[in-house]
């Protein structure tokens, strides 16, 4: 398996959805070649800090919660 | 023996009932159900748009759909699950009407990915925080950031997101994966630049 390819398959070797043989091609290129083994590293850091953002706020700048309060009262008068 | 302490317990409403008071035209019961939920759908809005003002305009479009739709809840699923796609759909919804192709991009919709390889820091990829992530979904374009808050923040399948944008669950799989490696490059440039400020 050669680099380009090894990095047009890390998603789904990432998922486990590949076939046997080339999960196994995979895992032996990684153990191989240090640069794609870098892509794949950071990618499971990106899929592990984005699944701790789901119930995470606290890095959002949040509107005023009272104006936006009074913008959906002043579009839909009738929620007074 | 002590005098005895009577505890008064306040129930909070639960958000079913609350559905229900807000559909018999409860206004305050709307208002609690904003109060509870408002952080949630921007927090959502803003991932899948990556523009404030534009989530801001999109979680009153979502609370007005809610308020005319909320007669329809009946309860089989969690007020926020409901909730939660009835948001996706808008966003979606709001994507697909600002058709937002622009010359930049090639036939699929999106900016092609260059992967970059190697590191000239032998320490890797920096650290990747929350923050730095955030930062780097929201300069994704529309179509990547949209598959991958759904699949890698909310944790929707691709069969599902599929069916949400009428594409294939190759396409998302195929998105998603182009995605992840645009932010690794956003989150390394980032970083470069960083260093040099």
């Amino acid at each position: 398996m050669d680099c380009a390819k090894s990095l047009e398959l890390l998603s789904e070797y990432h998922a486990g959805t590949l076939e046997e043989v080339e999960m196994l091609e995979i895992r032996a290129h990684l153990q191989a070649c240090s640069p794609c083994a870098d892509v794949f590293h950071d990618m499971v850091l990106i899929v592990q800090t984005a699944q701790s953002l789901c119930d995470a706020v606290d890095t959002i700048a949040f509107p005023d919660e009272d104006a936006l309060w009074r913008r959906l009262c002043a579009a839909r008068g009738s929620l007074h | 023996m002590k005098g005895s302490v009577v505890k008064e317990v306040h129930e909070q409403p639960t958000d079913l009932e609350l559905a229900r008071r807000a559909a018999a035209g409860d206004a305050a019961a709307f208002e609690e159900i904003y109060r509870r939920h408002f952080r949630r759908v921007y927090a959502l809005c803003l991932r899948m748009l990556g523009n404030p003002a534009e989530a801001e305009d999109l979680t009153q479009e979502v609370f007005l759909n809610l308020y005319n739709k909320i007669g329809t809840f009946r309860g089989e699923s969690a007020f926020s699950t409901w909730l939660h796609r009835l948001t996706v759909n808008q966003v979606l919804m709001h994507l697909r009407r600002k058709s937002t192709r622009s010359e930049q991009t090639t036939e699929e919709g999106e900016t092609p990915v260059q992967i970059v390889q190697g590191t000239e820091d032998p320490s890797r990829m920096p650290i990747i925080d929350r923050i730095a992530l955030e930062k780097a979904i929201a300069q994704l374009p529309p179509g990547y950031r949209t598959v991958f808050v759904l699949h890698d923040i909310e944790g929707y399948d691709h069969d599902e997101i599929a069916r949400m944008m009428g594409t294939s669950s190759g396409t998302s799989k195929s998105q998603l994966h182009k995605a992840r490696l645009k932010l690794r490059n956003l989150i390394r440039q980032q970083a470069q630049e960083a260093t040099h400020n």
